[in-house]
């Protein structure tokens, strides 16, 4: 396999949970999530020589998967057509007890129901990413970013509350 | 649920994501090389369809345009109408090309809001190269008038009126195919079928972007 290869699929490999998250959380179901792996290790191949490392190489991945997610969620028609997975968890990906699994569940499908912007804006925020990386990653001010995560955290926690209600 | 409690949660999911998830090396290279030497099969058949389809018409409309033009004597009428025609599907169908040609150039590295405000534009613009294409409707309605002979004032007023009827609606949907009227039913009846919602939707994200930007 030759270096350029190598090197890129170590980007791929040190980054493949960010790739994973973001394809999950804005598809709805397993054929169309390894679509939107294999479409954005596609583009991170595609865009190997427009890095820059004015940023982080996880601000590049985070960007490059948002943006493919957000535009194959616009666009009407996905394939039908199942693909090769590119990645697949080797175990069932579940938390320690059942409550904690059942909250996962449910915090996936409250992102889903979320507008594309706001899924990115909470995705990296659940990832731990500060202000500046999420708006070096989105392109928003700081200060926007910060007015528009504490809303959608509000919008998240009544989404849980209503269902404990239930 | 707290705050706290969440991020506990999907912080586990992360670090048992990064744990179980394998990456298929071989598969991921040859597909990424697959899908490099394949990227015009990115665009789907149809649209290649649709731009074949586009550019023999334009060629027959130019081809009628140049017989006209030379054409002995001169018919200034005919000649407007098959260059005013050909122009018009020649604009329309460049638009289309031109537009596929910018979306796939669009640089998925950039900032996600720079990256997704241009494809959103682009993808919106699509409705210009749609009112650029109504513009020939009247065209088509009145071409059958270049073909018959002495047809009597009756044929005339019954086609007259036919034809200002199809400028009128013509100028009407110029005006009206706006993303300002996404909203009324008869925009979504004309675009609200699978092909158009990519439009539709890319609008409703302009709008989100907008709501982002001004930290509504």
């Amino acid at each position: 396999m030759k270096t350029e290869e190598q090197r890129f699929l170590k980007i791929v490999e040190s980054h493949k949970g960010i790739v994973y998250r973001v394809a999950n959380s804005y598809s709805q179901n397993e054929a169309d999530r390894d679509d939107l792996v294999q479409e954005i290790i596609f583009q991170l191949w595609r865009s190997r020589d427009r890095y820059s490392d004015r940023y982080a190489m996880s601000t590049w991945v985070y960007r490059i998967a948002l943006n493919v997610s957000i535009s194959t969620l616009r666009k009407s028609n996905r394939r039908k057509n199942s693909v090769q997975p590119m990645m697949q968890p080797i175990e069932c990906v579940a938390s320690e007890g059942p409550s904690e699994d059942e909250d996962l569940k449910l915090l996936h499908a409250f992102i889903g129901q979320l507008k594309e912007l706001d899924r990115a804006l909470i995705l990296l925020y659940l990832d731990e990413k500060s202000h500046q990386e999420m708006s070096e990653i989105l392109g928003l001010s700081t200060s926007n970013v910060a007015t528009r995560l504490s809303r959608v955290r509000n919008r998240l926690k009544k989404m849980f509350e209503q269902e404990r209600k239930r | 649920m707290n705050e706290d409690k969440l991020k506990n949660t999907w912080k586990s999911y992360q670090s048992q994501l990064e744990s179980a998830l394998a990456v298929n090396r071989s598969n991921t290279i040859e597909i990424t090389k697959l899908k490099v030497s394949s990227q015009l099969a990115a665009v789907k058949p149809y649209k290649w369809f649709a731009i074949a389809c586009g550019i023999v018409w334009c060629a027959i409309l130019f081809l009628f345009f140049g017989m006209s033009l030379l054409h002995r004597p001169l018919y200034l009428p005919f000649l407007l109408f098959m260059g005013g025609l050909a122009l018009i599907n020649a604009i329309g169908v460049g638009n289309y090309i031109h537009h596929l040609v910018l979306i796939e150039k669009i640089d998925s590295s950039e900032d996600v809001v720079s990256a997704q405000r241009d494809l959103a534009r682009l993808k919106k613009s699509t409705l210009n190269v749609t009112r650029i294409l109504i513009l020939s409707i009247p065209f088509y309605v009145s071409l059958h008038l270049f073909l018959v002979q002495d047809p009597g004032w009756l044929f005339w007023a019954i086609n007259f009126a036919i034809v200002a009827v199809s400028i009128v609606f013509t100028v009407w949907l110029f005006v009206k195919i706006d993303e300002r009227n996404r909203d009324e039913k008869w925009f979504r009846f004309l675009f609200g079928d699978r092909e158009w919602s990519g439009v539709t939707r890319s609008i409703d994200l302009l709008q989100q972007i907008e709501e982002l930007e001004s930290g509504h």
